[in-house]
């Protein structure tokens, strides 16, 4: 076996393992015969134990290799040749206006991916060990953990990908898995909502992904990174790539102006499941930007727009989060902050410093949201060190300012700029048009069906069983008329 | 393929036998004494139709030439390369309607609260109607000619209009159906006529228009989704049936200038005025009806770009997307046999009470919405491909609705079985319920991790119908 061969299935087997584990879980959840809370852990920490060391196998292969990066390609998922165009001579035209299309299933490896792919397996570990305390005895372990080995499966696959098709793939994993696990309290109405709130961001910057990928189709012929790299890319191009892949990469980073949904993620199953968006999937936006960098760094405009949108993020978040009341929401803006920096170092291109800052942030942000819970703890061990009340500290800034100032910043920084009362007014501008069509649409049927337009309306009524009884009386009158 | 075993059949006892079959299980189911013997005689017939139409689109006579709108010829019957795919997928959301629906709606009354029984309950009809349906959609299909295909356009209608008759909601399916086969007969004839020939293109796109409830005719499929049966609505609606006469017809003749113009900012308009509306939405029937709307929007896009890649996707959406949201709209319509009409203002609970049905809800509309692994994903996939390369601004906006569309299916999930159960007693899935959900997932599943089996076929059809005759047409 070559070692070109090693690498890909070591790295490989990050993906497919967690992939196994939660096709196990979930086969036998179907089948009602689900593990103990217990074995299920023990499942998940097997999974991760193996595929970190996969992972950091896979980096001593490419140490091992001479650091050259790998493409290596698999096989085909699917392949569209148009059979008969090709023959004929006059179809010529034709088969280049159709041209074939295929998904390519293959991994690119290189020291960016494998300090993502070990983070990713390292981390996802460390919820998992410390999830058992949480949920033990809790419903929905079972769902907890599936949710977990996808999550895990998906990142390492978005990281892996050799294909911005691929890297697709990945990506729309880890977004509806986050969802699904920021709603994991589907009992509560909060947490259902900000869920939501965060599948429906990730979807309008999905979209974005969605174009670029076929931009880049478009001006290279390929959707292959390793490919798209060597073809040569017009500076307008550039641009929209770049401004296109910026704007993918806002929502799962959480970046300004999506940065909202990020503190409202943190009502998950455990204090460890916020790793996930606080430690890893905030870094997927600037994973993105990193690996795609050779698209899009002859433009100067996409790389003003990153530099600015990182930066305006980094202010943003620090300025909300010394404002923020409770340790998850200043963790939260303190990793918008934090990732709008390591944006604005990609888009001066400094991409191994951003690396290197990735990989701290991520590690000690992990840290501090497994102790967020005992801060109160940790805070009294310390006065009981010191024998003293801690000083207070970081508020350097603010004395600086004139008290005047300071209060009505202050208010500004708790109303989070404004930005949520921004979105708030702007869903209800589009609720309004939507319900101005809704009526219209009901007139229109109405009078061609001459009855009532809001006759199929469901009652206003606050208890859903009295508008059940209602309506209940209102279609028994309708069957006997 | 041919194969030797068989006996050489003629092309129209192919297309003949799944409809035959579907026809005999329409009328004994209209002819049983109860509603349950009713839905096993339905599911026989449609099970043996199912198998006629695989059957037919593996092995059966599919030549004969492409039928052509300005040459028509007498009646004509049979399968071909484009519309053998389709047939066993229209019979099989037939068959999954039969076995999903519940219990109560089996008399084809709408959503009553508890108790409420619908005077016609007990008897086969609905079943009935449902097969007479499927059947009439598959003869559709399988028209060759012009005129053909118009009869069986004005026939599609009767069972519904059966279904509906003495009930809300009739006269407006009444009038769309009135609308959209004058429109089609008309365009049908006026293309023999070298006087109006012109006028045949822009007719027959409205006749499909307003029968897939593109903008501005869109208003009746809401209303259509909540006083028709859930059951029969999807029948009639998730085929697809414009779409594929749209496909039908540019194979033969591609769209050009005004015609393709229009539907392009009408289809766009659609997409997202569908998908904003379903969003926005307090009804979750109505919520379908516009996702459908939307859906619809999609394939036509798809469809009137006239190549061969936007083609294939948009004939799999119609497939990979219809048999999806006929789960959901299924699973839909348990939630509702439990809990009476259903509201998405409010969260209603229900996801640890009854998580069997709440998880199907909400993994067949994940798999509606083209996550990855199913097999929308790759439908939709190749039809965003293929419009954004030629048509890039219709693209953004079908990637974007597409987008929108994704987030009202989740909101419909999340409201349905998030927050607080207030309710007692709700029972989960049934068993025969499980089966049918189960089993459109993993369909869904299966052909969205090995699509190939179903991506080739469906190029190869096009190829054989849309390449001889394209490519004159295909310098845009």
């Amino acid at each position: 076996m070559s070692l070109d061969l090693v690498l890909a299935l070591l790295a490989t087997s990050t993906v497919v393992l967690p992939l196994l584990a939660f096709g196990t879980v979930a086969t036998l959840e179907v089948l009602g015969r689900l593990p103990n809370d217990r074995r299920l852990a023990r499942v998940a920490k097997l999974t991760f134990l193996l595929s970190t060391t996969a992972g950091l196998a896979a980096a001593l292969v490419f140490v091992a290799r001479g650091l050259e990066p790998l493409h290596f390609v698999f096989g085909s998922w699917f392949d569209l040749v148009p059979q008969l165009a090709h023959g004929a001579a006059e179809n010529t035209a034709h088969a280049a206006h159709a041209p074939h299309y295929g998904f390519e299933l293959g991994v690119l490896v290189d020291a960016t991916s494998l300090v993502y792919l070990v983070l990713t397996a390292l981390l996802s570990g460390t919820v998992g060990a410390f999830s058992l305390r949480y949920l033990e005895g809790e419903r929905g372990a079972g769902r907890f953990f599936e949710l977990l080995m996808l999550f895990a499966a998906g990142l390492s696959l978005l990281v892996l990908a050799e294909s911005l098709d691929l890297l697709f793939i990945g990506w729309e994993l880890v977004g509806i898995t986050s969802a699904l696990l920021i709603a994991f309290y589907r009992e509560r109405s909060g947490p259902v909502r900000h869920g939501l709130l965060a599948f429906a961001i990730y979807r309008v910057c999905d979209a974005a992904l969605l174009t670029a990928l076929v931009v880049l189709h478009h001006l290279t012929g390929t959707g292959s990174l390793p490919a798209a790299f060597a073809a040569p890319i017009t500076v307008g191009g550039a641009t929209a790539l770049g401004l296109l892949l910026l704007f993918a990469a806002l929502g799962k980073s959480a970046q300004f102006p999506f940065s909202g949904w990020l503190p409202r993620a943190m009502e998950g199953p455990t204090p460890s499941s916020a790793i996930f968006y606080g430690a890893l999937s905030v870094h997927a936006g600037a994973y993105l930007l990193i690996r795609t960098a050779p698209l899009w760094d002859t433009s100067t405009i996409a790389r003003a727009a990153i530099v600015i949108v990182g930066a305006t993020s980094a202010f943003f978040g620090t300025f909300v989060g010394r404002a923020q009341t409770d340790a998850k929401s200043s963790l939260a803006y303190a990793s918008v902050a934090q990732v709008g920096l390591i944006f604005v170092e990609i888009g001066f291109g400094w991409t191994t410093l951003a690396l290197v800052h990735v990989a701290g942030h991520a590690t000690l942000r992990t840290l501090e949201l497994l102790r967020a819970p005992s801060l109160l703890l940790d805070h009294q061990r310390l006065e009981a060190e010191l024998g003293t009340s801690v000083p207070a500290t970081g508020a350097h800034y603010e004395r600086m300012l004139p008290t005047s100032l300071r209060t009505r910043l202050h208010r500004v920084a708790l109303g989070r700029a404004g930005l949520d009362a921004l979105a708030s007014w702007l869903v209800a501008r589009a609720s309004t048009l939507a319900a101005t069509g809704d009526r219209i649409d009901r007139q229109l049927a109405a009078a061609l069906d001459r009855r009532p337009a809001f006759e199929d309306e469901i009652l206003p009524e606050t208890e859903p069983r009295t508008a059940t009884r209602a309506l209940h009386a209102h279609e028994t009158a309708e069957v006997s008329r | 393929m041919n194969v030797d075993f068989l006996p050489d059949l003629p092309a129209w006892l192919w297309a003949a036998l799944p409809v035959a079959a579907l026809a005999l299980g329409s009328a004994f189911a209209y002819v049983a004494p109860d509603a349950r013997v009713a839905r096993v005689r339905a599911a026989i017939g449609a099970t043996l139709g199912l198998t006629l139409a695989t059957f037919a689109a593996l092995f059966g006579r599919l030549d004969g030439p492409t039928m052509h709108f300005h040459a028509w010829s007498p009646l004509s019957f049979g399968l071909d390369h484009l519309s053998a795919p389709l047939a066993p997928f229209v019979v099989a959301i037939g068959l999954a309607v039969v076995l999903g629906t519940p219990n109560r709606f089996a008399g084809g009354s709408v959503a009553a609260a508890d108790g409420a029984t619908d005077p016609r309950a007990g008897r086969g009809h609905y079943f009935a109607r449902l097969l007479a349906n499927v059947a009439l959609s598959l003869a559709l299909l399988a028209a060759r000619t012009p005129l053909t295909l118009a009869i069986f356009w004005i026939l599609s209608g009767a069972p519904m209009l059966a279904e509906l008759r003495g009930r809300r909601g009739f006269r407006i399916f009444l009038v769309q159906h009135l609308a959209s086969s004058t429109l089609v007969l008309v365009g049908v004839v006026v293309a023999k006529l070298a006087a109006l020939e012109s006028l045949a293109a822009p007719l027959l796109v409205l006749g499909i228009m307003v029968r897939e409830g593109i903008f501005p005719f869109h208003a009746w499929v809401p209303r259509f989704f909540v006083r028709a049966p859930l059951g029969s609505a999807l029948v009639f609606v998730q085929p697809q049936i414009g779409a594929y006469v749209l496909a039908r017809w540019v194979v033969a003749d591609p769209l050009g200038g005004s015609a393709s113009w229009l539907l392009d900012v009408l289809g766009v308009v659609t997409m997202l005025y569908g998908a904003a509306l379903a969003l926005g939405q307090r009804s979750a029937r109505r919520a379908l009806g516009y996702l459908a709307v939307s859906q619809s929007a999609l394939v036509l896009l798809g469809l009137a770009d006239g190549g061969l890649l936007g083609a294939t996707g948009a004939l799999l959406v119609i497939v990979a997307v219809g048999l999806a949201q006929t789960g959901f709209g299924l699973a839909i319509s348990a939630t509702e046999a439990r809990r009476g009409p259903l509201r998405l203002d409010v969260e209603s609970g229900g996801f640890s009470s009854t998580p069997a049905l709440a998880g199907a809800t909400l993994m067949l509309g994940l798999a509606s919405i083209g996550l990855p692994g199913t097999l929308a994903f790759v439908a939709e996939d190749l039809v965003f491909h293929a419009t954004l390369e030629a048509r890039p601004w219709v693209g953004v906006v079908m990637v974007l609705a597409t987008a929108i569309n994704g987030i009202a299916i989740l909101r419909i999930a999340f409201r349905l079985f998030g927050g607080r159960t207030r309710r007692t007693g709700e029972g989960d899935l049934t068993r025969r319920e499980r089966f049918v959900l189960g089993l459109v997932g993993a369909v869904l599943v299966t052909l969205g991790l090995v699509p190939q089996p179903v991506l080739a076929p469906t190029m190869e059809a096009f190829e054989h119908l849309v390449v001889p005759t394209h490519t004159s047409a295909s310098t845009h």
